[in-house]
């Protein structure tokens, strides 16, 4: 059950309010339609009007008076100025207009009209509101990143690959490969190792393939550090280090990662995007200058080398 | 961060650029680095494109132009923020937005004009109406004779007091050609305010009826409607942008009356109590909404066991 309460004031309020008192058409519009209604001129005009039924005055000479001046200078004749043909005033003339739109407004006596009439406008109001400020935010609330409407409805994952479902199977088949918050080291050894060993820790097969291929051993010994940097050249050894695992060894660490991807037959291959996103690497894409780039041009696999002239220069390029 | 040039030199070079691309493209998913591998998987495998929309797939704009042209010229035609609409533009003649101003306009301009003329004419006019020079034909008491007398406008005698009005209303009008001329400021300035509150009457019934207000159908003596109105009062007084809620409601809020008044008083509560609940400051404002004293409990089907009864129920 919903928890409310009631303050002082309003329940001060809402006495009054059940009786129908408390709140009524404007008062300085009430007093304005008096004072304006009893002046010289006008007072006079609508005393004409008031009388008409017993003056038997025909409906053109009160059609006439209704919209004496009406495209002159309504204001001396009480009338309603032309054009607005969906409004009509009677013998009471346009400040009679207003002030019955006032009370019918207010519930003619019932204020629970009125409260029905806010709540049903407000409600209208309320609607448009998010209609007319999103149309008008639309224009400038992506400045110039609109990419496409698939990028926005699949935020940004189609930006990657548009073929969701294949793209997202080898994701499934990857397991624990990738760690999600190091993508600046996707596809390095190093890469690779810490995120294997942040799983499982060690694995003593791929230690001794690391120093077998000439990694000094406190080097090895030291890749339980996730916060250890290694020099280029070591992680050229510990790739070619990971072309040589193959077999149970190989199987073992597919099972630590829980990777079920097919194809793959050396640890190296875990670097491979070919080898890694077997169904879907062909409609690999990269925001490039604005436009989705194809990251392989065509069906032999080969990479679009102009993404070097392409990506982020930082990307590129460690002296950037 | 291993920059392609370095991987480069540590992978085939091909297999290095794609490794880099791969990692810029992830990148754009935002909140993908608190992701794991496996929930992403499963994300992707999900999602819905825009295959076979091929209209919706050629957009180069989230929204187009002509999209948003629609709602700011047709929906937009309040006097809001962005011409959006406000609560006044909808019901505001009742608080006086518009009217009360231009009508006081009116008669400040009035003062300043000499009426007497046209005065003079709505005069003659009313006396007609009223029947006072009007005589009636003792043998046939429905043929009437309207006199007007000398030194009024449109002197003379008419076979009927229609007559004689139609004969006044051509002098209304030259007079009222007459004081365009003599008083141009004043007559344009009330043509400003009359043309505004026509505006607002007629913008007032096309949201109405946009809005589905029909106000023959609403609900006589509806007390749940002013139960809402009330617990809504505190937040219609956090709307105090121009012809919002609290303009409106404090337009028509009877200040000559206890109720009047606490209305008013309660939107100002509202107000601050949005400024107080933001740095944790509590008022003795609400009421404690649970009976006092608490109401009587049923005695309802007894519904638990006694121990004896537990015991019994036991199967060793």
């Amino acid at each position: 059950m919903t928890v409310t309460y009631l303050t002082a004031l309003q329940l001060d309020a809402a006495a009054g309010l059940l009786q129908n008192t408390g709140l009524a058409a404007n008062a300085a519009l009430t007093t304005a339609i008096g004072t304006y209604n009893s002046t010289d001129p006008i007072g006079n005009l609508l005393s004409t009007l008031a009388n008409s039924t017993l003056a038997n005055l025909s409906n053109v000479t009160i059609q006439s008076l209704e919209s004496l001046a009406s495209n002159t200078c309504p204001a001396l004749a009480d009338s309603l100025p032309t054009g607005y043909t969906t409004l009509t005033v009677d013998t009471t003339l346009f400040t009679g207009l207003l002030s019955n739109t006032a009370t019918l407004y207010m519930g003619q006596g019932d204020l629970t009209k009125f409260a029905q009439a806010l709540s049903q406008a407000q409600s209208y109001v309320d609607l448009t509101a998010i209609f007319v400020n999103s149309a008008i935010n639309s224009q400038t609330y992506l400045g110039n990143t609109f990419t496409s409407m698939n990028n926005t409805i699949t935020g940004d994952i189609t930006t990657v690959n548009l073929a969701t479902q294949a793209f997202g199977q080898d994701l499934a088949n990857l397991g624990d490969l990738i760690n999600l918050n190091d993508l600046g080291n996707f596809g390095s050894p190093l890469g690779l190792i810490q995120q294997i060993y942040s799983v499982t820790g060690a694995i003593p097969s791929v230690s001794i393939m690391f120093v077998a291929v000439g990694i000094p051993v406190n080097v090895v010994l030291g890749l339980v550090d996730p916060t250890i940097s290694v020099t280029d050249s070591i992680q050229r050894l510990m790739y070619t280090a990971m072309q040589q695992i193959t077999g149970n060894d190989l199987a073992q660490i597919l099972s630590v990662l829980k990777v079920t991807t097919l194809g793959i037959t050396t640890m190296a291959d875990l670097l491979n995007p070919i080898k890694l996103f077997p169904n879907s690497y062909a409609s690999l894409t990269v925001p490039a200058k604005g436009q989705p780039r194809p990251i392989y041009v065509n069906s032999t696999a080969s990479v679009d080398r102009a993404l070097i002239n392409e990506l982020p220069s930082y990307i590129i390029n460690s002296l950037a | 961060m291993i920059p392609y040039d370095r991987l480069s030199q540590i992978v085939p070079a091909d297999q290095a650029l794609a490794c880099k691309a791969i990692s810029v493209s992830l990148n754009q998913i935002a909140g993908i680095t608190t992701m794991t591998l496996p929930s992403l998987a499963t994300v992707v495998s999900g999602q819905e494109t825009t295959r076979d929309l091929p209209l919706i797939s050629a957009l180069t704009v989230a929204v187009p132009p002509a999209v948003a042209n629609y709602f700011t010229s047709n929906v937009a035609v309040g006097t809001g923020t962005g011409n959006s609409i406000v609560i006044c533009d909808v019901l505001g003649t009742a608080s006086g937005f518009v009217s009360a101003p231009a009508l006081g306009n009116t008669i400040s301009r009035f003062s300043t004009m000499d009426l007497a003329s046209l005065t003079t004419i709505y005069y003659t006019m009313a006396q007609v109406a009223s029947g006072i020079w009007t005589t009636f034909e003792p043998l046939s008491p429905t043929v009437t004779t309207t006199t007007i007398p000398a030194g009024y406008p449109a002197a003379g005698t008419y076979a009927s007091q229609d007559l004689a009005i139609q004969a006044l209303i051509p002098l209304a009008q030259a007079e009222i050609a007459d004081l365009i001329v003599r008083y141009p400021t004043q007559t344009s300035a009330m043509n400003t305010d009359w043309n505004n509150m026509a505006t607002q009457l007629t913008l007032e019934k096309q949201l109405q009826a946009q809005a589905g207000l029909n106000f023959a159908n609403l609900v006589p003596n509806s007390t749940s409607s002013m139960y809402s109105f009330v617990f809504n009062m505190n937040s219609y007084g956090n709307d105090t942008q121009v012809g919002g809620q609290a303009q409106l409601i404090e337009g028509v809020g009877d200040l000559t009356t206890f109720t009047g008044q606490a209305v008013i008083a309660a939107m100002r509560e509202g107000r601050n109590q949005i400024g107080l609940q933001s740095v944790g400051i509590t008022t003795n404002g609400p009421i404690p909404a649970d009976p006092n004293p608490p109401p009587l409990q049923a005695n309802l089907i007894p519904s638990t066991y006694t121990a004896q009864q537990a015991a019994n129920i036991v199967v060793v």
